[in-house]
């Protein structure tokens, strides 16, 4: 056995390890009075030296280190690539926002635990074996349920902090247990050989094991990416998060949820065939119409919110269930369509949340604070509409384009449940309008409250500046948005 | 040629980016900016009636949709999707009608000061919207601009206009929206069924055979079609937001609302409609001639009794694009010139009369029919362009009106005789209902109206959802009375109105002349 690793192909991974490694022992070793702020900007060049790096690994072909448990492929490139854009946008986000009361005590901790996400969303894209990939998982969880429970002054905060805490770790514990079937049915944790063991197994019984396997596999990941039925805590924790880390869950631990099972789905589920059975086209109908109904869910309470990161929560569900159908449909367009529809929705969530953070500074996110919003700070206002119209999929905007792809990935699936998911979609993107355009309408066509501006912080400029134009360039040239090596 | 024809698109942005500079003058830019695409629509114009061009086209390489591991080489256009303009004569009518309703409209405007630059951006991006649509070479891109348009729409009705205006905006959003979404289905349902969304390629795969549809699809397709433009039309049951807008909106973009986004009803039938699928077009136009007749028919009675004059006029038009609906469904050549000439007189007409509505709210800040009268002693100028405008509406010799439902009914009774008949009566209705309007408010005593002159009162202040800021603010301490009086900005529009309106009535072989390729 060679031993000898390409151990380069982490180096992205290492590099982010490495400045969380540094910045928690600087946090150690400087004296107190010296101001943390600027610990944002070294976890920023962290993840820029990591995107560097990664850049240059892009002409490699498929590698495999540790194993095989770790692999650098196609799915692995884009997906790393969506991660890495949206952890530095995050991480933009997080220096340039203004942190509730009593939070500045934290920096370190905070960053640490943004970059141990980042980290353990990297390791899930590359992992090849059911233990990585819990892994990553467990290292995203865990760093989320600190994050959303660090204000702890905040009744609020705590209630978000238990219900996301409970939930979590039941999901968790549901992921294992499905896990524990694969496992138990092909002998192995490693994906690639899954599919050799399981073709191997002939007794026609095992095929309910695979199946519940499956379901609990599905049940618990879903708590991740917030589809029904599994989503009702998504409000409350949205609501209760500072609104950093409302953006992180909803544009970033959400995704790497819907990696892990793509990536489950992409290596063992689509292709597996028990008893003549292709054991996908079994689960596929039932994942579309859960796809409908959180699209039907999400959307019908988000009209009905008045706080704006409730709806925005509601919002998130919606476009999971967007996701999954694209997921589901498993169509030839799927992998295209799904990229692109990550990094669009990243993109455009961050953004969103971005001026929400702006506008609200750690207060109450309720919809009045965006009455007349045109009036006092117009940039803001525009670019909030920019976002808002990317998320409720119109044109010349990338929302729409990805829109566009998902519907000719659902549609290509060629079934009448294909149909209708479509159809749904559709019918739900006009739903959708109604609360999106709903603040668009408060902001422009009303008098503000009281007059106040909104002071300018470079870090929010730059960060909105980016969001706005990857979301035309990649909205109006698509073919930017799909690079060839995905 | 390359790039001309997105010269004319984005026209209005090459005078229109000063808005996002430049603080003061937005109202001048405005107008520069909306005066720019007309001289480049008249260059398009000469080049295409003087020099015989047929149709001018461009084309770049866009998007491909080539799923994993398609082979490219052996039909490179296959799931492709290319920035495609085409501009053939009818193009040219609709852009012609758009460019100039938006530079007439961006003169009425002149008063506006609430977010003054906002307004002429918004309207600059509405006229790209509309003029991308009639250019559009493909579906892809005509549901873009489509669907630009609805968006600048709703921030320009639901910022600009009078009590009510946001729940119009609202109605616009949520209908249009839905007549997209069953756009937008049809669209991708045609893409992936044939490969390719240009308008022309389908036409040929279609009409040869080379890709058979099969009937749930097709007729699909050809459903969704009508319901997105059935709304955008509209269609009887469809018709509710159309008549908020009118009623609650600045009537300089009720102008181009009734003037151009209705007309796109008219063009998207005729290019996916007819142009697509003529077979089940002929197959269910026996259910299009009944809507047709009861949008006549419904549009007139209403407006036999309502009081508004702009919610007379919002029905009238209901009732209107029951002719144009008509005439496309008739399917037959004349049918089809007689409803798109009836389109472009209809925009022309309807620009006159919320003109004319502007004129009247300026003077004496309400459109009831119940007490507006005696405008004949106060404002025989007003009253000069309601009869023009109310003459070419009921469609009397000599004015365009009458050529459009001329050719309609014309059309209707070579093959369905009963249906002609029907239709004189809905013409016999407009003269009730146009007459009705007119003359109550022409005559009678002059009431004694608030905005009495050298009152600096805002006049739109009363009817405000919000105090501070008026739409319009008209100057009254100007030392002329202003009720007899006209600006400019008002009557200069007004003339070319009237001026076309008159032109094209005695000599319509200038306007058929761009349609002679349907």
């Amino acid at each position: 056995m060679d031993f000898s690793y390409e151990w380069h192909v982490m180096t992205p991974e290492f590099s982010i390890l490495m400045t969380i490694i540094l910045i928690g022992i600087l946090d150690v070793l400087l004296p107190k009075k010296i101001d943390r702020k600027w610990f944002g900007w070294l976890a920023v060049g962290g993840t820029f030296l990591s995107f560097g790096l990664f850049l240059t690994l892009l002409p490699l072909d498929r590698t495999s280190i540790l194993f095989d448990t770790f692999i650098f492929d196609s799915f692995a490139k884009g997906f790393k690539f969506i991660l890495l854009f949206g952890g530095t946008l995050l991480l933009l986000l997080a220096v340039g926002s203004k942190k509730e009361q009593g939070m500045e005590k934290y920096e370190m901790e905070f960053y640490v635990l943004l970059l141990t996400a980042l980290f353990g969303g990297m390791m899930i894209t590359s992992s090849n074996d059911l233990i990585t990939l819990f892994i990553g998982l467990e290292l995203v969880s865990v760093s989320s349920y600190v994050l959303v429970g660090m204000n702890k002054w905040s009744k609020k905060t705590n209630r978000a902090a238990l219900t996301f805490l409970m939930n979590g770790s039941l999901a968790t514990a549901i992921t294992l247990f499905g896990m524990s079937y694969l496992y138990g049915i092909a002998g192995t944790t490693q994906l690639q050989t899954f599919l050799q063991h399981f073709s191997e197994v002939s007794n026609p019984a095992t095929r309910y094991l695979y199946i519940i396997g499956f379901c609990f596999l599905f049940i618990g990941l879903s708590f991740k990416w917030t589809t029904m039925p599994f989503s009702l805590w998504a409000p409350d924790v949205y609501e209760g998060a500072q609104t950093i880390v409302t953006a992180f869950l909803s544009a970033f631990s959400k995704i790497i949820g819907l990696i892990m099972f793509f990536r489950l789905i992409f290596t063992v589920f689509s292709e597996t065939v028990l008893d003549q059975h292709v054991m996908f086209s079994i689960f596929q109908n039932s994942l579309l119409i859960l796809a409908l109904l959180s699209m039907t869910f999400g959307n019908m309470m988000a009209i009905g919110q008045r706080n704006v990161k409730r709806l925005l929560a509601y919002s998130s569900i919606a476009h999971g269930g967007y996701m999954l159908a694209g997921i589901a449909s498993f169509s030839a367009h799927s992998m295209e369509a799904v990229t692109y529809y990550f990094l669009v929705y990243s993109l455009i969530t961050i953004g969103a949340f971005t001026i929400v953070s702006y506008i609200t500074d750690g207060n109450e996110a309720d919809e009045q604070t965006f009455t007349g919003l045109f009036k006092t700070t117009p940039l803001l206002a525009i670019s909030l509409t920019i976002f808002f119209i990317s998320l409720a999929g119109l044109p010349p905007t990338a929302g729409f384009i990805g829109k566009w792809k998902l519907l000719i990935s659902i549609i290509d699936g060629g079934s009448p449940i294909h149909y209708v998911t479509a159809i749904g979609m559709i019918g739900m993107t006009i739903v959708s309008y109604a609360y999106y355009f709903r603040i668009m309408a408060s902001m422009y066509f009303q008098y503000p409250n009281k007059e106040e501006k909104f002071s300018v912080r470079l870090p929010l400029v730059i960060l909105l500046f980016l969001c706005i134009a990857v979301t035309f360039l990649i909205g109006l040239l698509p073919n930017f948005g799909t690079p060839t090596w995905i | 040629m390359a790039g001309n024809l997105s010269l004319l698109v984005f026209s209005p942005l090459v005078f229109g980016i000063l808005l996002l500079v430049v603080r003061k003058k937005g109202n001048w830019i405005g107008i520069l900016a909306t005066f720019f695409p007309v001289i480049v629509g008249s260059f398009f114009f000469h080049q295409y009636f003087k020099k015989g061009i047929q149709s001018i086209s461009e084309k770049w390489p866009w998007i491909s949709f080539h799923p994993k591991g398609f082979d490219s080489l052996k039909d490179p256009s296959f799931l492709t999707i290319d920035y495609e303009l085409q501009l053939d004569g009818i193009s040219l009518a609709f852009i012609l009608l758009t460019v100039l309703l938006t530079f007439l409209a961006a003169i009425l405007s002149w008063n506006i000061e609430k977010h003054r630059n906002l307004y002429f951006l918004l309207l600059l991006l509405l006229e790209i919207g509309m003029l991308g649509l009639f250019v559009a070479a493909n579906l892809f891109l005509f549901f873009i601009f489509f669907e630009m348009t609805v968006v600048c729409l709703f921030f320009l009705s639901g910022k600009y206009g009078e009590k009510g205006k946001e729940k119009a905006a609202f109605h616009l959003l949520l209908y249009n929206g839905a007549g997209s979404a069953f756009l937008l289905f049809a669209i991708v349902l045609l893409f992936l069924q044939t490969g390719t969304v240009h308008i022309e390629q389908l036409q040929h795969l279609l009409h040869t055979g080379s890709v058979q549809l099969n009937e749930l699809t097709k007729w699909s397709i050809v459903l969704s079609i009508l319901i997105a433009f059935g709304i955008k039309m509209p269609v009887f049951p469809f018709h509710q937001w159309m008549v908020l807008m009118h009623s609650h909106v600045h009537p300089a973009i009720v102008i181009l609302h009734s003037g151009v986004l209705l007309k796109i009803a008219t063009y998207g039938l005729f290019r996916f409609g007819i142009g697509l699928f003529p077979n089940e077009w002929e197959k269910i136009s026996g259910l299009l001639l009944f809507f047709a007749l009861v949008n006549i028919f419904y549009g007139s009675l209403f407006a036999l009794r309502q009081m508004d004059l702009r919610r007379v006029w919002a029905y009238g038009s209901v009732a209107h694009m029951g002719f144009v609906l008509l005439g496309l469904a008739l399917g037959s050549e004349t049918g089809i010139r007689g409803a798109l000439f009836q389109s472009i007189s209809h925009g022309l007409i309807s620009g006159l009369l919320f003109l004319i509505v502007a004129l009247i709210l300026t003077r004496f800040k309400t459109t009831d029919i119940g007490k507006l009268s005696g405008l004949r002693q106060g404002s025989p100028f007003a009253v000069f362009l309601l009869f023009v405008g109310g003459m070419a509406s009921l469609g009397l010799p000599a004015t365009s009106g009458f050529i459009g439902e001329f050719l309609v009914i014309l059309a209707a009774f070579e093959h369905h005789p009963m249906v002609g008949t029907l239709a004189s009566v809905g013409i016999v209705l407009a003269t009730g209902y146009i007459l009705r309007a007119i003359l109550s408010i022409s005559y009678g005593p002059l009431p004694s109206m608030e905005g009495e002159k050298g009152t600096t009162k805002d006049f739109y202040s009363d009817f405000s959802d919000e105090n501070k800021g008026n739409n319009w603010k008209w100057n009254m301490e100007k030392k002329r009375d202003p009720r007899v009086t006209y600006e400019v900005y008002e009557w200069l529009p007004a003339i070319v109105f009237v001026l076309f309106l008159i032109g094209l009535g005695i000599y319509p072989q200038w306007l058929i002349e761009f349609f002679v390729g349907a």
